[in-house]
């Protein structure tokens, strides 16, 4: 029989000894067993209790959300600077373009407001301000640096009424800030002032805007145009746009240009580019691979996903398609935003100041959020639970396990040793190191002993009376006691020994006598003093 | 008892070794804990969207699945992605961190590898697997150790662009033909005659004639001219620039790019393109999308034009050949998870479907040999942009006739090509100042006396490096 059928045979006669126990008792095997397996739910279920009232069941939630506020603190206080930063920065190129600009004009007897009437003086107005816009990229953390005039070089053409000339110029690297050698391309602007400066072209570039498709730029102008306060309250960041024919989406941060006269003759800006925003505004993502943060437009219960810029992972082209998602606080611990092709997300979120209380775009809100699709928030909650859980059943089962062996190997010497009773050899069991056994079959073989028939003739007596000059002084101190009639526990207490020591010296004695009791030790001893 | 214990603790033995095993098997990876992979390209304009849509594809398709994510961090030109690798190469100070992946081109790759930055990927794929690439890109990637280091994925060759509307009015006022446009001796004709037709337009306006034709790569045009008259422009790791071959080209180039009539230009070609001051250019077939239907004038004035693909030109009496440009993908040297999660991706991106949706939005050629015999020719006829379309024709039909090489990869390649370039431009720019304030040239002039400006410039050269 294989040694694995033997356990799986063992344990099934514990199986059916508890099925059928209670018609005659319960086994002393299935007492410990039970008594162990109880003692050990119990201390599982106070240790449950303790881990229940300690809030460790709630760790992953917790851990989760301190998480998101962590990530989101930091981003808010990054974005909050750099967007402030920007946003004076913005307002200090305006005011040196617009300077410089009316200087220039003035200079030829041009009023800013005349300046549409002179498309020949546009090139080359744009080409003194590529030095100074090529400055302000190179030493902000922006993507790109603009200019818009409301005026176009050729009003003759069909199309003159929604041409600007301008200039856009875009950074390589746009995340390096006071690079000494910044690789910039030109996007917009005559295709002579690039080469004047030397400027690669990018494969998009136009010589001028298409300001339909552009509304940062009749907002930013209108905007100035109608309202009379001063330009720190006028500068706009538009949502995420996408310039006509370009590949690649920004926000645009736009400041009007104002003469000293009041005239609006122009927009320049800077802007952040999607992949700029990725590279600067990335939540951590060890710990959740697809958290990504967002600053995005928020309406009422809405934010705009299509409006504003991601950073994350992904590019998340899969969920750009969005117009709007919808936030709900129906959880303790974290929003959920639903979009209308059925995603739904789980994060927090914080609104972001863009504009002074006073500003003309005061009433845009916007929200920076940091968010994940909501199974990697339920995963990772229930990760930790479930790590727990897993470690309490195992624990119960490896519990349960040892219970049975244990109450096993306690109990198995007992019931040999009662088996061995049963069958009436109690001298040839073992010694079992159980002191209460060992004692028991000790006694029981002395009673053994006082039953049965004592065979002494002359040659064993002689030859006992031959064997006592080999007991060594202990044994042969015993000895006398015992002649003299003592009990065992009379000569331990006489001699000072323990009941062990004189078990130890009676078998010793036993065996260098050739006795196999201390009936026949006494019937040896009788004949002694009999005969002296 | 004792017995029990060992059963059980043999039991535990083999369940921890299997489960060691099953992770072993598909190299560390695991859906629940993904890697993420920062991954670097130079496909942005119109290319861009379609990379970024693939990319996505892939993260929340088989890489959710292996647990893998491609995180694109820099979108930039081929050249400006050169130099940030090149920064990596030399520790300059402020170099950014080495992408997991990375378009890069073998010339860069060999130091790569000299340096221990990026893994051989041969033992990434089986042999069936490899042998579905073109062999000659598939060669293309293997470094002098033979091993696969550039993953073939954005091939192309050089073709030449001719605005076809600029070139019927120049042919029809001074009988140029397209002829000429099979060589370069024929294109140098062309320029000088372009020039002077140009110059001529505006009599009152002396030496404004517009340039004709300029070269993406004077270096790859080199090479190509040298492999056309069957030797080497690099001989022994260094330009072999003393035989007659090379004078021939040097005087193909010289008398028009002094005069005018071939632009001497830091940028791209398509740049001079866009703005009506280029006729014609070599670049990389790849560059299709650079070029578009109009024409912007200062003024603002928009052109209609066409632009025609035709194959590289070959110097006279020499051979069709061209070159086999474009770069590939390397993969960073990092640990066995990563390097085999960045090859899951390789091979995913570069199957047909995902190889051929990526060709019909950047105009780059296949690369797996199912892509390029069936896949392509059934899907050119209703290519989404006609303009890929065209030079998906032209280049299939050079895949016919010509012969391709491929530039060296020594790890002083990059820095000698560089210098080419620089010291060819500089001399001829300088050239061009000198002589044309001086009026020591036109285009009236003895060809022996202009032989002899070509020689002594041709010295100069040498002598530069």
């Amino acid at each position: 029989m294989k040694k694995s059928d033997n356990m799986f045979l063992r344990a099934y006669s514990l199986w059916k000894e508890i099925r059928h126990s209670g018609r005659d008792g319960l086994s002393m095997r299935i007492r410990l067993f039970a008594f162990l397996a109880f003692l050990l739910f119990s201390v599982l279920m106070l240790f449950l209790l303790l881990l229940l009232m300690a809030g460790v069941f709630n760790n992953g939630s917790k851990t989760s959300r301190l998480f998101l506020e962590n990530e989101l603190s930091h981003l808010k206080q990054d974005i909050d600077s750099d967007y402030g930063k920007l946003t004076l920065q913005g307002l200090s190129l305006s005011q040196e373009i617009s300077g410089n600009m009316e200087l220039t004009l003035r200079k030829q007897g041009i009023l800013p407001s005349e300046l549409a009437e002179h498309p020949e003086q546009l090139e080359a107005l744009l080409s003194s301000q590529v030095t100074l816009l090529s400055s302000y990229l190179k030493n902000t953390k922006s993507s790109g640096a603009f200019l818009i005039l409301d005026a176009t070089v050729n009003p003759a053409l069909e199309n003159a009424a929604s041409s600007r000339a301008g200039i856009f110029l875009k950074s390589a690297e746009p995340n390096i800030v006071n690079a000494m050698d910044a690789n910039i391309r030109y996007l917009r602007g005559p295709a002579e002032c690039a080469r004047e400066h030397g400027l690669q072209l990018l494969p998009q570039w136009k010589q001028e805007f298409r300001i339909e498709k552009e509304d940062f730029y009749s907002k930013t102008i209108q905007t100035a145009k109608s309202t009379d306060i001063p330009l720190s309250r006028l500068y706009y960041w538009s949502r995420r746009t996408t310039l006509d024919g370009n590949s690649e989406s920004a926000m645009l941060l736009c400041l009007p240009l104002i003469s000293h006269d009041g005239t609006v003759f122009g927009v320049c800006g800077l802007e952040i580019s999607s992949m700029l925003f990725k590279l600067a505004y990335s939540p951590d993502n060890s710990v959740y691979p697809r958290v990504f943060s967002s600053l995005l437009p928020s309406v009422n219960d809405y934010v705009n996903i299509n409006g504003g810029l991601i950073a994350g992972n992904y590019y998340m082209t899969n969920y750009l398609g969005e117009e709007n998602i919808a936030i709900h606080k129906n959880r303790q611990d974290f929003n959920t935003y639903y979009s209308a092709n059925g995603t739904v997300y789980g994060g927090l979120q914080e609104a972001v100041s863009l504009y002074p209380s006073d500003s003309a775009f005061s009433q845009e809100k916007w929200i920076l959020s940091v968010m994940m699709p909501y199974e990697d928030l339920e995963n990772a909650i229930r990760g930790n639970n479930s790590l727990l859980f897993v470690s309490l059943a195992a624990l119960l089962i490896a519990g349960i396990l040892a219970a049975f062996f244990i109450s096993k190997h306690y109990i198995d010497p007992v019931i040999h040793a009662i088996h061995l009773i049963k069958t009436g050899n109690t001298s040839e069991i073992e010694k079992t190191r159980y002191l209460e056994i060992d004692d028991l079959l000790e006694y029981m073989n002395t009673q053994t002993a006082s039953t049965e028939p004592i065979d002494a003739n002359l040659s064993s007596y002689e030859e006992f009376v031959r064997n006592i000059q080999t007991l060594s002084a202990a044994e042969r101190a015993v000895f006398n006691l015992y002649m003299e009639g003592h009990t065992a526990q009379e000569i331990a207490d006489i001699l000072c020994l323990s009941m062990n020591t004189i078990k130890t010296h009676n078998k010793r004695i036993y065996m260098k006598l050739n006795v196999s009791s201390r009936k026949e030790l006494m019937v040896y001893v009788q004949m002694m003093t009999q005969h002296p | 008892m004792k017995k029990s214990i060992s059963v059980l603790l043999l039991a535990v033995l083999i369940c921890s070794a299997l489960l060691s095993g099953c992770s072993g098997k598909n190299h560390g990876l695991n859906p629940n804990n993904p890697v993420t992979l920062t991954m670097w390209h130079n496909f942005g304009g119109e290319m861009q969207h379609t990379m970024d849509e693939l990319i996505d594809e892939f993260n929340s398709t088989v890489g959710k699945e292996q647990g893998i994510i491609i995180n694109v961090t820099s979108i930039s030109s081929s050249s400006d992605l050169q130099e940030n690798l090149n920064m990596i190469i030399n520790g300059d100070p402020g170099a950014p961190a080495m992408p997991d992946i990375t378009t890069c081109y073998p010339k860069t790759a060999v130091i790569f590898k000299e340096k221990g930055l990026i893994a051989s990927l041969d033992s990434y794929f089986t042999e069936d697997e490899l042998s579905a690439y073109i062999p000659q890109f598939m060669e293309e990637g293997r470094l002098d150790d033979g091993k696969l280091y550039v993953f073939p994925f954005a091939k192309s060759t050089e073709i030449l662009y001719l605005n076809q509307t600029f070139f019927d009015k120049f042919s029809k006022a001074t009988g140029i033909t397209m002829e000429n446009l099979s060589t370069f001796e024929g294109i140098s004709e062309a320029a000088l005659a372009y020039y002077s037709w140009t110059d001529g337009l505006t009599p009152d306006i002396s030496d404004d004639g517009k340039a004709f034709f300029a070269a993406d790569s004077w270096l790859n045009l080199a090479q190509a001219g040298m492999k056309q008259q069957n030797t080497e422009l690099f001989v022994d790791e260094k330009p072999a620039l003393t035989n007659d071959a090379f004078e021939k080209i040097w005087d193909c180039l010289y008398a028009p790019s002094v005069q005018g009539g071939f632009a001497i230009y830091d940028g791209y070609s398509s740049d001079l393109s866009k703005t009506g001051d280029l006729v014609c250019s070599t670049g990389s077939s790849a560059g299709i999308l650079f070029y578009g239907d109009t024409i912007t004038y200062p003024d603002n004035t928009i052109e209609q034009v066409e632009f025609t693909i035709l194959p590289f030109p070959v110097f006279e009496n020499g051979k069709k050949v061209a070159i086999q440009r474009g770069n590939g993908l390397c993969v960073a040297k990092s640990n066995e998870t990563r390097e085999y999660a960045a090859s899951v991706f390789l091979k995913w991106f570069t199957e047909p479907k995902q190889n051929l949706n990526f060709i019909f939005a950047t105009g780059y050629l296949p690369v797996t040999n199912e892509a390029f015999t069936t896949g392509m020719p059934a899907l050119t006829q209703n290519a989404p942009d006609e303009r890929i379309a065209q030079m998906l024709a032209a280049v299939t039909e050079m895949y016919h006739t010509y012969d391709f090489f491929v530039a060296p990869a020594f790890p002083e390649f990059d820095s000698l090509g560089k210098q080419y370039e620089q010291n060819l431009k500089q001399l001829l720019s300088s050239e061009q100042e000198f002589l044309r304030t001086s009026g020591a040239f036109s285009s009236e002039m003895e060809p022996t006396d202009i032989n002899q400006l070509s020689k002594d410039s041709l010295d100069v050269f040498r002598r530069s490096f």
